[in-house]
């Protein structure tokens, strides 16, 4: 987004505040989903992550920061205070956040492809194992994981949203990488 | 991210996962799908929270007009007159508590 629209964005202008959400829904709902939240609550946190952006516009500061970094930041608060409740709520029920819809993942990517229906099968096989494999995360691994695979954040970015140094984001994805390889290469894992 | 995104198709093993094979694994999944009309949701949330601070806004300022506003007169005759009868009835009470237990 070039500098005039966010700076009319930031003086009330509705269209240009439209035209951000039309750039950033698809990156935000990539990376909510990457933090393995279901379709209903990620679909709130987007919801009240551009609603907080509207209602803080004039506080932000385009020469200090990106208008991603700035959203992302939000979106990520709001995540990790969602899945940090859920966990502490599943802890009383006994039931675990790799759960939380788990059960879309098959349904939603029956669809996703013309290739064959094996093909599609076990595509959402290895999603459905990646989304699994990651709810065994912690949550702010999690996080930074699904930040990486974003094309719109730079390392430097991420680095801002995490608040961590830059040394230490690459340090942690290669860990965190390695974490996620061996769980879904574990025969455990695929046990399960 | 450039560098950390391999656009390689790379088949996906069953039991052993690699490198690029996660890599393209994690940039192409996407768990979610965009909701239809998001835009318009957040838009017309955003309205609708901006309507309801605007009402919220014109109550509370009209109630402060009420407040600040200078008593009038019969505001003045109003609270003497309520105020005076008011007052001669607790005076008349103590008096006749004091009444019988000086009789008692």
């Amino acid at each position: 987004m070039n500098k005039q629209t966010l700076t009319s964005l930031q003086q009330g202008d509705k269209t240009a505040f439209a035209a951000l959400i039309g750039r950033y829904q698809k990156p935000l709902f990539s990376y909510l989903g990457k933090m393995t939240l279901p379709q209903a609550i990620a679909e709130e946190i987007a919801q009240e992550t551009f609603i907080r952006a509207w209602q803080a516009r004039e506080t932000f500061d385009l020469e200090q920061s990106s208008i991603s970094t700035w959203l992302f930041t939000i979106a990520r608060r709001l995540a990790l205070n969602e899945l940090d409740r859920a966990a502490r709520r599943f802890e009383v029920s006994g039931t675990t956040t790799t759960d939380l819809g788990a059960q879309e993942t098959v349904s939603e990517f029956a669809h996703a492809d013309q290739s064959s229906p094996q093909d599609l099968l076990h595509q959402a096989e290895s999603q459905q194992a990646l989304r699994q494999a990651l709810a065994t995360l912690s949550l702010h691994d999690r996080s930074l994981l699904a930040l990486a695979y974003l094309k719109e954040l730079e390392f430097a970015a991420i680095a801002e949203i995490e608040g961590i140094p830059v040394g230490t984001v690459k340090s942690r994805l290669h860990r965190i990488r390695q974490q996620l390889k061996n769980k879904l290469n574990g025969e455990d894992f695929h046990d399960g | 991210m450039t560098d950390k995104h391999i656009t390689k198709h790379v088949d996906i093993p069953k039991q052993t996962l690699s490198d690029d094979a996660l890599d393209t694994l994690l940039s192409e999944v996407d768990f979610l799908e965009v909701p239809q009309h998001f835009t318009n949701k957040v838009m017309q949330s955003i309205d609708e929270i901006a309507d309801e601070k605007a009402t919220n806004n014109g109550s509370q300022h009209a109630d402060d007009q009420v407040i600040n506003a200078a008593p009038k007169w019969w505001q003045w005759a109003a609270l003497i007159g309520g105020g005076i009868p008011a007052l001669m009835q607790v005076l008349a009470f103590i008096f006749s508590a004091w009444n019988v237990s000086n009789l008692g």
